[in-house]
């Protein structure tokens, strides 16, 4: 009798907060580009002098965010998306553990992959950390990898969104099947 | 129909229900059997129940009765509990006060009656008679009774104590006390003496303080508990005495004879503690040609006096058994089902619903909404049996933990308890509840939402998949019905359910509670 008047209590509850809660309203398409090769940025760049370009793909559920982060070889984002390409090499990696906090409207999340530019045939851990600013998301990427030579490094970032939670369709979450590390660098990330 | 048409001519004839008879009898709702002929024929034609050749025809042999709209079949008909009390003597005149070795040849008239009302509605057909005896043996051992008359006699004895101890003001206090508290009880019906005694010293205390009036009325009201007590000369003081006779005469020309046991509430409230449809009761007083017999029967449905009969008590047989045949021809029936047009009811009814899971694999609880339809029908009195399905649509939650919406089906069905007052008409139903779920899929994981369960990136073990699966558990709904007008009512209900079967299932859905809103229509 008490379970179900605390589960009574409890879905009271659940109903009360639910009409009151709203998300943070980070779903959607956000793109950016990341800086030159250079003191700013190290670890993600492209094979020529063209800056690399960062797509987030992101959903949100509750406090829960998943998707995927894809690179580009172009900046702008001009090129046909194909299992090669945006970018044959590290062309995009799943999210973990993507958390965002409703009232400071902060996303963060892991990354386990390569990193065109920096670490492409290396399997490195590496945390985003972004703060949604009206229809931008400002943050950074950094590798947490202990013992490797990125270890700490840091990128900064500033993402535009081009597409809404409800836009995002079927292919903007393909990624292609992780390959073998050690035959170079054909793999996305996992 | 002929019972309805005596009623109604007579109502056209005098305009009023009561009618006092030649013979002094009065019957509330009857009418003398000779009536013209025409009257209820014109009657009958202005409610459309004949055709106009009827008039020419009503000579002829009368066709086999059928049941009118309202009429009651006589499987339908139960007993009616008519209790009779006791008698009251009013015959003790203030001659008689202070003799009381004087033995009067009508002092055996309230037993002779109270046996001949026994015998004449034990053969009355739908009558359940509880006799004198049978209403004091009763009341006596009533166990809620038992102890407020065991604190009426203590405060009896204290305030005789007091009395006797010159404490004339508490006294007073505790004898009106011992008086109340027996009356509360009806112990004036188990037995008159204990209670006619602590109001008779109440009285007498109320006079020792000075206070005639309310002396006055206290003895008056001392012999309506027991108007044939009688007292020795000497027992009390001359003044005493002389207030004992002005107290007498004063209530015999005053006190309503045939309201011996107090107003209408009083009558009520006894009633309903003896589970009577009707009260017979009476006394005898002094009439011009001796004795007469004042009779009165007080109906429970009505909660008035439905009929009153003034007659000589000696040789009032004949008097008394037409008395009652009438007051029974004319009193409601006492149905043993709801009867509307001599059938069960059964009740149709939709209503928009709403319901929520208490337990859920959901984070956030989910919202469903639909409809539903019902059918009841009365089995019993207060007892029906019913049938409902719901069909919802569940919404997924805030969290999205619900993969998509999906639709499920419920349905109900067992007996239902009912109460109703007027328009209002309350129920508490149990049952069964088997609950059919459409493509219901949860789960916890990002992953599994945004990619989908069969995803390499979705864990498995993370995904409660209760797809077409179905629930079966026990189920209470209560609610009630506001009758709006002709057959239709509001309906407002909420439920529950506990979910048990199958074994492996209901601890990821469980406890869904529900409301609903709607319209019916019963036929």
């Amino acid at each position: 009798m008490r379970r179900l008047l605390a589960d009574l209590a409890r879905a009271s509850c659940a109903s009360l907060l639910c009409a009151c809660a709203s998300g943070a309203d980070v779903g959607g398409v956000w793109r950016g580009q990341a800086p030159r090769q250079g003191a700013a940025n190290d670890i993600l760049f492209g094979p020529s002098d063209e800056p690399l370009g960062i797509e987030l793909v992101l959903a949100e559920f509750g406090p829960d965010v998943t998707g995927l982060l894809r690179h580009y070889s172009a900046g702008d984002f001009t090129r046909v998306r194909r299992a090669e390409a945006p970018d044959r090499q590290c062309a995009c990696g799943y999210l973990h553990q993507g958390r965002v906090d409703i009232g400071t409207e902060r996303v963060s999340f892991t990354l386990r992959g390569c990193l065109p530019g920096g670490a492409t045939q290396a399997n490195l851990r590496v945390r985003g950390q972004f703060l949604r600013e009206a229809d931008r998301l400002v943050g950074t990427l950094r590798v947490d990898e202990p013992g490797h030579p990125l270890h700490e490094r840091a990128i900064e970032l500033s993402l535009e969104r081009v597409a809404a939670a409800g836009e995002v369709g079927a292919a903007e979450l393909a990624c292609s099947q992780p390959g073998d590390a050690a035959q170079g660098n054909i793999h996305s990330g996992r | 129909m002929g019972a309805c048409c005596t009623k109604r001519s007579t109502w056209a004839e005098t305009g009023k229900p009561w009618r006092r008879r030649r013979n002094g009898s009065r019957i509330a709702g009857h009418w003398p059997l000779r009536r013209p002929l025409w009257l209820c024929l014109a009657l009958l034609l202005a409610l459309g129940l004949v055709p106009p050749g009827a008039q020419r025809a009503h000579a002829q042999p009368a066709p086999p009765a059928v049941l009118l709209t309202g009429d009651v079949p006589d499987a339908a008909k139960r007993a009616r509990v008519v209790v009779i009390l006791p008698i009251k003597n009013d015959i003790v005149t203030p001659e008689d006060l202070f003799a009381p070795d004087v033995v009067r040849p009508s002092a055996a008239l309230p037993a002779v009656i109270e046996a001949t009302l026994h015998r004449l509605l034990a053969l009355q057909p739908y009558v359940e008679v509880r006799g004198v005896a049978a209403v004091r043996q009763e009341l006596a051992d009533d166990l809620r009774n038992q102890p407020i008359a065991r604190s009426a006699q203590h405060q009896y004895r204290v305030g005789l104590e007091q009395y006797l101890g010159l404490a004339t003001g508490p006294a007073a206090v505790s004898l009106q006390r011992a008086s109340e508290l027996y009356r509360s009880v009806y112990y004036d019906l188990v037995d008159a003496k204990p209670v006619f005694d602590a109001q008779l010293m109440y009285g007498v205390a109320l006079h020792d303080l000075g206070r005639a009036a309310d002396s006055h009325i206290a003895l008056k009201d001392a012999f309506l508990l027991q108007p044939d007590r009688r007292f020795r000369p000497s027992f009390f003081p001359p003044q005493v005495n002389t207030a004992l006779v002005n107290a007498l005469v004063d209530y015999r020309s005053s006190a309503d004879p045939l309201q011996p046991y107090g107003d209408n509430q009083r009558l009520r409230a006894l009633a309903t503690r003896l589970g009577a449809a009707a009260l017979v009761l009476g006394s005898v007083r002094p009439g011009t040609e001796g004795p007469e017999l004042h009779l009165a029967v007080y109906g429970t449905q009505r909660r008035v006096i439905e009929a009153e009969l003034r007659v000589p008590a000696q040789g009032s047989n004949a008097r008394i058994d037409a008395f009652l045949t009438r007051w029974l021809a004319c009193a409601p029936v006492t149905v043993s089902q709801p009867v509307r047009g001599g059938r069960r009811e059964l009740r149709l009814d939709t209503s928009g619903s709403y319901a929520l899971y208490l337990r859920q694999p959901t984070r956030k609880s989910f919202h469903s909404l639909g409809f539903a339809a019902g059918v009841a029908r009365d089995l019993a009195p207060g007892l029906e049996w019913f049938g409902r399905v719901n069909m919802y649509t569940s919404l997924s939650d805030p969290y999205r933990d619900l993969l998509h919406a999906f639709n499920s089906v419920r349905v109900m069905g067992g007996v239902g308890f009912t109460w109703r007052r007027g328009p209002l008409r309350l129920y508490a139903r149990p049952g069964a509840d088997v609950h059919v779920l459409g493509s219901f899929i949860a789960s916890r994981d990002p992953d599994c939402k945004l990619f989908g369960v069969d995803h390499r990136r979705c864990d498995p073990a993370t995904v409660s998949d209760l797809d077409q699966r179905i629930l079966m558990g026990g189920h209470l709904a209560l609610g009630g019905h506001v009758h709006i007008g002709r057959n239709f009512f509001f309906l407002l209900q909420g439920s529950g359910s506990v979910y048990f079967l199958p074994l492996a299932g209901t601890e990821r859905l469980n406890f869904p509670l529900s409301a609903e809103l709607g319209l019916g229509y019963r036929l």
